[in-house]
């Protein structure tokens, strides 16, 4: 067994990356990674949208199914029906972070750039910059706040121990939570998959004939396909989070 | 036992008790999440039986549900990775 577990790597080794040849610009395997799954995500809304017609094509009918999840699922169904000014947000968002985390199962990659806690958090500081600036101005600051800081409907004296609660809920927890939510997720995937890929390799070493080689393989392919799901998911929840709040803020006291 | 020695020990054995602290901080921060998802599902799960037709919606106050849950156990493995011997 210690032989096994000697030849995991670090976790540093996993997730610190050195800039290919000392570059200038500082290219890493993670930028590099964010380049392709921009590019796909570019490529993906350019070959379904290439050509629009009123009877669409096939390519056609996957863009639009995927517009109008988002639209319909996601904005239409937390804001309302003044959500579809937030689509094109919102479907950036989702296509770029459902990408991001495809990568952690594309061949040749297999490292996700959001379990990066940078690359999260700058998704959530946009989000959290989109809801308090729709919030201020289509209620105006005071109104805002106010609906922030002392919700309606509960004694007065109870806003002492309220007001700092929802401050901090409101400005700092949710964003925060927004960025370890999909940075842990990530992490742990790519975790799991790593250690069952080294275990795999390390079973195959030891003997190819196994008994436990073909658990670990079945196990690993079920994982993989299980952490498609979950990058999906993540992507739909942090978008759905960031349509909730915008909600929340724009319409204050539901 | 004099204190001492055991502070020795532990000293000595700073390592692997960080190694136990870290699955410990990890396990007690997913049994509380563990139950609540359990019971936010299986909630849904008995909703949409009951109302099939109110499923989408169902699904997606689930999810942000589950997510608002689930933020608890990620900090437990966020603390995991921070706890130092």
């Amino acid at each position: 067994m210690s032989t096994l577990a000697a030849e995991v790597p670090s976790l540093n080794n996993l997730f610190d990356f050195q800039p290919f040849n000392d570059n200038a610009l500082g290219v890493t395997w993670v930028v590099l990674a964010m380049a392709i799954a921009f590019a796909l995500a570019c490529l993906t809304m350019f070959v379904c949208f290439r050509k629009t017609e009123v009877v669409p094509g096939r390519a056609q009918v996957i863009g639009e199914s995927i517009v109008g999840f988002v639209r319909n699922n996601i904005a239409e169904e937390v804001i309302g029906h003044d959500g579809v000014r937030y689509v094109p947000y919102l479907l950036t968002t989702f296509l770029m972070i459902f990408f991001f985390n495809f990568m952690e199962v594309f061949p040749g990659i297999a490292f996700p750039p959001t379990s990066k806690i940078a690359v999260p958090l700058f998704f959530a500081v946009v989000a959290w910059l989109v809801f308090n600036i729709e919030g201020i101005r289509k209620n105006g600051a005071g109104t805002y706040f106010k609906g922030i800081l002392f919700p309606p409907g509960v004694p007065k004296a109870l806003y002492i121990l309220l007001t700092p609660i929802e401050f901090l809920s409101t400005m700092v927890i949710r964003p925060i939570t927004l960025t370890l939510r999909l940075t842990f997720n990530m992490l742990a995937g790519h975790l799991i998959l790593t250690l069952l890929t080294v275990l795999a390799a390390s079973v195959w070493a030891a003997s190819p004939k196994a008994l436990a080689l073909p658990p670990v393989i079945i196990i690993g392919v079920l994982l993989t396909g299980f952490e498609m799901f979950v990058g999906f998911l993540q992507a739909f929840i942090f978008t759905t989070l960031t349509a909730l709040y915008i909600g929340g803020a724009v319409h204050p006291e539901h | 036992m004099d204190t001492a020695i055991l502070a020795q020990a532990a000293a000595d054995n700073n390592e692997g008790f960080t190694a136990i602290a870290r699955g410990l901080v990890y396990g007690l921060a997913a049994i509380g999440p563990g139950i609540g998802i359990g019971y936010l599902v299986g909630q849904t799960v008995a909703a949409i039986a009951r109302q099939p037709e109110a499923a989408g919606q169902l699904r997606t106050t689930m999810f942000i549900g589950i997510a608002l849950v689930e933020a608890l156990a990620i900090f437990g493995l966020a603390l995991s990775f921070i706890v130092a011997g």
